[in-house]
């Protein structure tokens, strides 16, 4: 048969009203909610993109917070990690390898004094011991430490080699000239003072006060005593809680969004429910209504067939009054529905 | 310890306000149209002229539809009041719209 037949046929076939439509699958769409549920989730909804908003900008400030403290995070991998961690509650830091001819044979004692001398300043004394790694770039050094200490004037000295060996500073030392004329006179400055001390850790440490005080006096730098930052730990411990708590703050929005829903999806369970019931007891009344009206003078036709339905009347007021949630109520609502059509048909409340 | 205590109580309440505001919407509308139809059913009982058997039916349909409406009547009840007093109104065959 050609197509052209074929559509003819099928053309006819219609025509006649005899063609077959493909049966239609039955929906999968569930029905909508009730009424009250959809306002609930959509109310839920409207917090859940406050949530999501807040996540945002916790991950941002997250982000801006690791960006800024990233020197800081990347510190355990640092060479100058020793250093940082001893000069964040400390102004000197003594290599331990430095012979005994620097440090007179008690470094704590020369550690001391080197204390004493610096005082409050935001000053800090490195020294290094000549074969350290951390000696070969002693400006590198200087600065891997002075992006984590940001508030100091930081002098590094290799006694063994010739004493004075770099200074840097970082950004909050309270800068009030240009910063790299600044940087030029004090490198001077402490090369000229130092030039005879070399061997001398607390001679250089008082020429660093001298020339900080001197910077301060004239107006180069603020006169701020130093501030001692949380070490590393307290820091991780802080963004540990402050992670914690924006989680639980969104685990806590994420589940308090389902006990809701699921809350809300009880109640709308149990309103269906007492409607079915309410439903049920109300056909139960009407019923209960036409055999009460059928008094001494109704026709004995009536009566009779009241009496016929009483038993089947008062049984299913039992199980209607004993429906619990999640019963089947479709055998009860199909055995009302044929007691009222048993006394239609024998013409009681016709 | 108070803060956490107090962050922790202020993020349940945030949490479970939408429960706590969500109240099921009352149907005015449906619950005026039933008592109205209610009304015209009554008004049509008090006509003289009707027959014993359609008075006793209108009667009948009228507690019917009065016992939906009492209380605080939900969407359902509202709609089986309506159905009710329709009812109740062919049985004395007044007009139902």
């Amino acid at each position: 048969m050609s197509r052209r037949q074929a559509r003819g046929t099928a053309e006819q076939a219609a025509r006649r009203g005899r063609t077959r439509r493909k049966p239609v699958a039955p929906s999968r769409k569930q029905p909508p909610a009730p009424k009250g549920t959809r306002r609930t989730v959509a109310a839920v909804d409207r917090w859940t993109h406050g949530l999501r908003a807040a996540v945002i900008l916790a991950i941002i400030g997250i982000g801006a917070l690791v960006w800024q403290q990233w020197p800081r995070l990347t510190l355990p991998f640092s060479d100058v990690a020793p250093v940082v961690e001893a000069l964040d509650r400390d102004s000197v830091w003594l290599d331990p390898d430095l012979p005994d001819q620097i440090t007179g044979g008690d470094p704590a004692a020369l550690a001391d004094r080197i204390r004493g001398t610096i005082g409050q300043r935001p000053v800090v004394l490195v020294a290094l011991a000549e074969d350290s790694p951390m000696a070969e770039k002693p400006l590198g050094t200087c600065t891997a430490i002075e992006s984590r200490l940001d508030d100091v004037l930081i002098l590094v000295s290799v006694p063994e080699d010739g004493g004075f060996a770099a200074e840097c500073f970082g950004d909050d030392i309270g800068l009030q000239v240009d910063d790299f004329g600044f940087d030029v006179r004090i490198e001077r400055e402490l090369g000229y003072s130092t030039k005879y001390l070399t061997d001398d850790l607390r001679g250089q440490a008082e020429q660093l006060a001298f020339t900080y005080d001197g910077a301060v006096r004239r107006g180069d730098v603020d006169d701020r005593v130093r501030q001692y930052p949380a070490p590393a730990r307290d820091w991780l411990i802080a963004g540990g809680i402050t992670a914690g708590v924006v989680a639980a703050a969104a685990g806590g929005w994420w589940g308090g969004r389902r006990i809701v829903a699921a809350v809300a999806a009880a109640r709308e369970r149990r309103r269906r429910f007492v409607d079915l019931r309410d439903g049920l007891d109300s056909a139960l009344s009407e019923i209960a209504l036409l055999l009460l009206e059928l008094g001494p003078d109704a026709p004995e036709r009536h009566r009779r067939s009241a009496a016929e339905v009483v038993p089947e009347y008062l049984d299913l007021v039992s199980i209607v009054g004993s429906l619990r949630l999640g019963d089947d109520a479709v055998v009860p609502t199909r055995r009302i529905r044929e007691l009222r059509r048993r006394l239609t048909a024998a013409g009681v409340g016709a | 310890m108070w803060v956490w205590l107090a962050g922790g109580v202020i993020l349940l309440l945030g949490a479970g306000l939408p429960l706590l505001r969500a109240r099921p919407r009352v149907d005015t509308a449906g619950r005026a149209r039933a008592r109205m139809l209610v009304d015209r059913l009554e008004h049509a009982l008090d006509d003289p002229g009707l027959s014993a058997a359609d008075r006793q039916a209108g009667e009948r349909y009228r507690l019917l539809a009065g016992g939906a409406l009492a209380g605080a009547p939900s969407g359902a009840a509202v709609r089986r009041a309506e159905r009710w007093a329709v009812t109740g109104l062919r049985a004395v065959g007044a007009p139902t719209e």
